[in-house]
């Protein structure tokens, strides 16, 4: 039976894993990622996330929006639309490949909606999120040379305001159900969450950040923000893009296809340090029986936060695999053992 | 003239009650106050209080049927949309909207 969740205080209920989709498209086919998503939803995941640029590895102006028109492409071949819950994303500043790399603004928003919903093949976007904030963001290894001395605060605020008030029309208008953010930060969501609270739009009921055994940023001020504000998490990488999973090896090349075979450093994420914690996590779920995907995947919905993980898998088969996630629950043994782990192997990347 | 007398008194009296505190006119609140009544009335009613710009303000409510397969207005409670063939989520809608009418035609709808 698969768990369910709340998003937000007031969000949809949703199935405890969402189905990711960036790589339908370029890794992976249409036909394949139909097939992922009745795999998906035979299982009982009807959590799909999306964004209007994907599909990545890599970004190309030429496909953007070919993973919408994919899961598009489904809904009108099944006419499920109303089995799923539906997350897409507007591109943030400085993609060349989207908006030539454009703001998100009150006008790109209005434009990126419309555009959302006519490849989706729907009226409705459940979750609408902001890729990442105008800002800037620590996300994507930045935060190894962040500097936010340049941003003003007056400048931002009247930023998020503006984009937010937008966001509150377009929820009117039934084109967005619920408003998340995407690679924020504390200060970010802080601020989202009391211009929602000043009336100026929809209270925030999720963050979209990286987190995993080897991703743990959000383990502090974020996960407090979450607790008392009632904001989601929606892991994304929690395979550290597939390192968790085994298949890579410092000395060994990378599995054709496989997704290190077209990002060589997997965006950042290999270092030197990366093996030695990815084989400790490897030992504890030996030693406990477990399989460490399943593992790595359980781990997170045991977070003392609301969170839940974004699965995303190149084939059907590798789905498969993870969905046997789904059923495991972790002792407090294992537990110990990651969080021991977790100390002797801090922030790999 | 004692008839006369009579009916000035009432109307003295009845002035009079207008000025007794607590006895509250009936008046319907204009202004902020109307604004603020319909805010009361649409929360009540289990609606989300919406302005659009400044002057247009309206309740709109989450409906039952939101997804449900249609083919013409009558299908739904709110409006049925156009591109998916699925009820709206809200009633009504703001902005523009491509909705099926009664007979199943495409038009545009705006609420602005």
């Amino acid at each position: 039976m698969m768990q369910r969740k709340r998003l937000g205080i007031d969000g949809p209920e949703v199935s405890a894993f969402c189905l990711g989709s960036m790589t339908w498209g370029s890794q992976s086919s249409e036909a394949e990622g139909h097939a992922q998503i009745d795999r998906a939803l035979a299982a009982g995941i009807d959590f799909i996330d999306t964004a209007e640029m994907y599909p990545v590895n890599p970004v190309r102006a030429e496909t953007v929006g070919r993973t919408e028109e994919i899961i598009g492409s489904w809904i009108a071949r099944s006419g499920r639309r109303n089995d799923v819950v539906l997350a897409t994303k507007i591109t943030g500043e400085g993609s060349s490949a989207v908006r030539d790399g454009a703001p998100i603004s009150p006008a790109a928003i209005r434009a990126a909606v419309e555009s959302s919903l006519r490849r989706l093949n729907t009226d409705h976007i459940d979750l609408y999120q902001f890729h990442w904030p105008n800002r800037g963001s620590y996300g994507f290894r930045q935060n190894w040379k962040f500097d936010p001395s340049m941003q003003n605060r007056e400048a931002n605020l009247a930023d998020m305001r503006a984009c937010l008030a937008t966001v509150f029309e377009m929820q009117a208008e039934g084109k967005i159900g619920h408003f998340g953010l995407s690679n924020e930060s504390t200060w970010g969501m802080a601020q989202w969450v009391a211009l929602a609270e000043d009336g100026v739009g929809p209270r925030a009921i999720t963050i979209q950040n990286e987190y995993s055994l080897l991703s743990r940023l959000y383990d502090t001020d974020l996960s407090e923000l979450g607790v008392n504000e009632g904001v989601t998490l929606l892991a994304y990488s929690p395979l550290a893009a597939g390192l968790l999973t085994g298949k890579y090896a410092p000395d060994a090349p990378p599995p054709p296809g496989s997704r290190r075979a077209v990002n060589a450093n997997l965006g950042g994420r290999v270092t030197p340090r990366v093996w030695d914690a990815i084989a400790a996590y490897h030992s504890i779920a030996r030693e406990a029986g477990l399989d460490p995907v399943q593992m790595a995947l359980a781990w997170v919905l045991q977070r003392p936060f609301p969170a839940l993980p974004i699965i995303g898998a190149t084939t059907t088969p590798q789905l498969e695999h993870l969905l046997g996630a789904t059923e495991l629950v972790l002792s407090t043994d294992v537990l110990s053992a990651i969080d021991r782990a977790h100390q002797a192997h801090p922030m790999p990347f | 003239m004692r008839q006369g007398a009579v009916f000035i008194t009432v109307l003295a009296l009845l002035a009079l009650a207008g000025c007794i505190p607590g006895a509250a006119p009936t008046l319907p609140p204009v202004g902020s106050a109307a604004v603020d009544a319909a805010r009361s009335t649409c929360a009540a009613q289990g609606g989300n209080f919406r302005a659009l710009g400044q002057s247009l303000l309206f309740c709109q409510y989450q409906t039952d049927d939101a997804g449900k397969t249609c083919t013409r207005a009558s299908d739904c409670e709110g409006a049925c949309l156009a591109r998916s063939r699925s009820c709206a989520p809200l009633k009504p809608l703001a902005g523009c909207n491509e909705v099926l009418t009664d007979r199943g035609q495409t038009v545009t709808e705006c609420l602005q």
